[in-house]
C-alpha cells in the first residue's frame, strides 16, 4: 500500500494532506523515527487537526472487525490515529518533538504477539 | 535499615558453591566506576551469562506449533532458534546449519514444518533432526542422527522461557529461581498472553540501565515531564521501596503509586488512550488477574502500586494490579546494551478503538524509558572522563548495592578460582 495514492473515507476527506508524511508509515518504529525529524510546529498543526477529531475517527474504524484487514481508506485513517498517538507525546507531554536529550535518530523497534488463540 | 542491610548480605548460589554479596558495597553504597567501563570486567560478566538461565521470551510469542523466533544474545555471541514442535513442545538450539556452519535462519520469526539453510539447502525439522541434504551421496561421512542442530537447554515456566547455554547447566530453572520462583508460582503470570515486545540499542554499560530499573527515587526528576504524576505522591515522593526481599542473587521490592493522579483534561488524547484500555497499573474488574495476591504486597500499603522482582543476571518483571511489565538488559559491549521490554496484557482488543489505545500507551512507555535510555548514555561518557572513582547509592538504591555487590562476590570468586578449576573440583566430588 505504501507508495499508492492513498484516500480517506468521505467524512475525513480533509485530514487528507498529512496522508504526505505519515500515510505511508506501517510500524510504531517508522511513526517514531518521523516524528524525531519534524519540527514542533508541525506536529502542532498534525495535533490541532487530528485531536478533536480522534473519537469520530475511532467510532468510524469500529464498524470493522479487528481481527480482519481494514478497506484502504480506513487503513490509511487508522495509519492517522496512530501518528496522533506521536504527535500527543510531542505536544502533551514534553512541548518539543523528540523525548528531550535522546540522540536522533532513535530506533525502537516494536513487536505484538497475540498467545490467546 | 540495619536489618535491610543484613537481609542483603544472605548468601546465594549460582551453581558454583554458596557465595556472600560484597559487604563493603551493601554497607558503604560506594561502587566503582570500573565497573562500568573495564573491558576485562565485562569479558567475566559475559563469562557467567553462557552459565546461567536467562529469560528470552514467552511461550505467547510462539502460541501455535511450527511458530519460530530467533533471538540473539550478543555477549555470548549466540542467535537462538526457539520453535513450538509436535506435540506443544518447544525448543531452542543453536540458529546454526551443522554443514558449514551458518547462521541457519535470519529473519526474526515466523511460522515453518521446516528450517532450509540458504547456502545449501540443508533442511531441518522443528525438533532440530537433519532432514535433507543435497546430493547426499556427496557426504558420505554425514550420520544424519547425530548432525541436528545443537540444542540449547530450555525450560518453560509460567508462560516464561528461559535457556542455559551452558551444555550441562549447573541447576535447574528452580534451582537457580529459588525462593522468587515460590512466590512467583501463584501469580497470573502466565494469564497475559497478548504482548509487545520493544527493542533498541542504548550507547551505555548494560548494568547502568539495570540500575536506572531498579530505584524509584529518579522518577521525580528525571521523569518529570511523564511518569512523575503517576508514581510519586504526597506520601512517598521519593518513591522508598515500602518492603525488600533478597532470593538468593535475585531481588523484590513492594512500590507505591500516586493515587492523586488523575489525567489531566490538557492532555485529551493521552487521557483517551488511558481511558480506552486497562493500564497496568491500574485496577481492572477482573480481580482473578490481579497481581496483588499472596506473597505480593506484602505489607498491604494501600498506596501499593507494583511488586518489582529483579531476577538475575537481566530480567525485570513488575507485577501490577492489572497486569505487568518486564525489562532485560542484554549486554552488547562494556559500553552498549540492547535494552528490551515487554508489555503484556491479559485479552486482545476488541476493537480498534482498543487497539489504537494499546499501540498509543506502548508509545507513551517507549518515550518514559527513553528518558532513562538518554539519562545512561550521558552516565557512560561522565563515568569514562575519570571525575569521579565511584558511584554512590543510597539506602533506597539498595537494589543496585545488591546487583553490585552479587557481581563483585562472582568476579572475586572467578578470579581465585577460575572456570575450568570449578569444573574440575565439581566432577572429582
Amino acid at each position: 500500500m505504501s507508495g499508492a495514492v492513498q484516500s480517506l473515507p468521505p467524512a475525513f476527506a480533509d485530514l487528507a494532506p498529512h496522508l504526505s508524511t505519515w500515510g505511508a508509515l506501517e510500524t510504531q518504529e517508522q511513526r517514531y523515527l518521523a516524528r524525531q525529524h519534524l519540527r514542533y510546529a508541525e506536529l502542532r498543526t498534525f495535533y490541532d487537526c487530528m485531536a478533536p477529531r480522534i473519537r469520530e475517527i475511532l467510532t468510524h474504524l469500529d464498524r470493522f472487525p479487528v481481527d480482519q484487514p481494514l478497506p484502504a481508506a480506513e487503513e490509511a485513517l487508522y495509519r492517522l490515529a496512530l501518528a496522533l498517538s506521536e504527535a500527543a507525546a510531542a505536544v502533551e507531554v514534553y512541548g518539543m518533538a523528540e523525548v528531550p536529550f535522546v540522540p536522533k535518530p532513535h530506533v525502537v523497534t516494536t513487536t505484538w504477539s497475540d498467545g490467546t488463540r | 535499615m540495619e536489618h535491610h542491610l543484613r537481609a542483603a548480605l544472605a548468601e546465594f548460589d549460582i551453581g558454583f558453591g554458596p557465595l556472600v554479596p560484597d559487604e563493603d558495597i551493601i554497607r558503604t553504597g560506594r561502587v566503582p566506576v570500573d565497573h562500568y567501563l573495564s573491558v576485562d570486567r565485562f569479558e567475566k560478566e559475559a563469562e557467567i551469562f553462557r552459565l546461567v538461565w536467562l529469560n528470552v521470551g514467552l511461550d505467547s510469542e510462539v502460541p501455535h506449533e511450527g511458530d519460530w523466533i530467533v533471538r540473539d544474545i550478543e555477549v555470548a555471541k549466540a542467535s537462538l532458534l526457539i520453535v513450538r514442535g509436535q506435540h506443544n513442545v518447544i525448543r531452542a538450539f543453536h540458529n546454526v546449519c551443522s554443514h558449514r556452519s551458518l547462521k541457519l535462519v535470519w529473519s526474526e520469526r515466523g511460522c515453518a514444518k521446516q528450517f532450509v539453510c540458504p547456502y545449501h539447502a540443508w533442511s531441518y525439522g522443528t525438533d532440530g533432526s537433519l532432514r535433507g541434504i543435497p546430493d547426499r551421496q556427496s557426504f558420505p561421512d554425514v550420520d544424519p542422527a547425530t548432525s541436528g542442530l545443537t540444542p540449547v537447554s530450555v525450560e518453560i515456566w509460567k508462560g516464561l522461557i528461559f535457556v542455559n547455554l551452558d551444555r550441562n547447566p549447573r541447576q535447574t530453572l528452580k534451582e537457580f529461581l529459588g525462593g522468587a520462583a515460590e512466590i512467583l508460582e501463584n501469580t497470573p503470570l502466565d494469564k497475559f498472553r497478548y504482548s509487545a515486545r520493544l527493542t533498541g540499542v542504548v550507547k551505555s554499560n548494560w548494568k547502568a540501565g539495570l540500575d536506572a530499573a531498579s530505584e524509584g527515587y529518579h522518577v521525580g526528576a528525571l521523569h518529570r515531564d511523564s511518569a512523575r504524576e503517576m508514581v510519586c505522591s504526597k506520601n512517598n515522593p521519593y518513591v522508598h521501596f515500602r518492603s525488600i526481599d533478597f532470593f538468593g542473587p535475585h531481588r523484590r521490592t513492594s512500590n507505591t503509586g500516586n493515587p492523586d493522579f488523575r489525567l489531566s483534561d490538557k492532555k485529551p488524547v493521552h487521557k483517551l488512550i488511558f481511558e480506552s484500555v486497562p493500564q497496568v497499573t491500574v485496577a481492572g474488574a477482573d480481580r482473578s488477574l490481579s497481581f496483588a495476591g499472596p506473597g505480593i504486597n506484602t505489607t498491604r500499603d494501600e498506596e501499593w502500586s507494583n511488586d518489582q522482582f529483579s531476577i538475575f543476571p537481566n530480567f525485570v518483571l513488575n507485577l501490577a494490579l492489572n497486569g505487568f511489565w518486564s525489562m532485560h538488559y542484554w549486554p552488547i559491549s562494556v559500553d552498549s546494551f540492547r535494552w528490551e521490554s515487554h508489555y503484556h496484557f491479559a485479552k486482545a482488543p476488541k476493537s480498534w478503538s482498543e487497539r489504537f489505545a494499546l499501540e498509543g500507551s506502548i508509545a507513551l512507555n517507549r518515550d518514559i524509558s527513553s528518558e532513562d535510555t538518554a539519562c545512561t548514555q550521558q552516565q557512560q561518557l561522565a563515568m569514562a572522563s575519570g571525575a569521579r572513582s565511584f558511584l554512590q547509592f543510597g539506602a533506597y538504591e539498595l537494589l543496585c548495592r545488591h546487583e553490585a555487590a552479587v557481581w563483585e562476590a562472582i568476579i572475586k570468586r572467578r578470579n581465585a578460582t577460575p572456570l575450568a578449576m570449578t569444573a574440575k573440583l565439581r566432577s572429582s566430588r
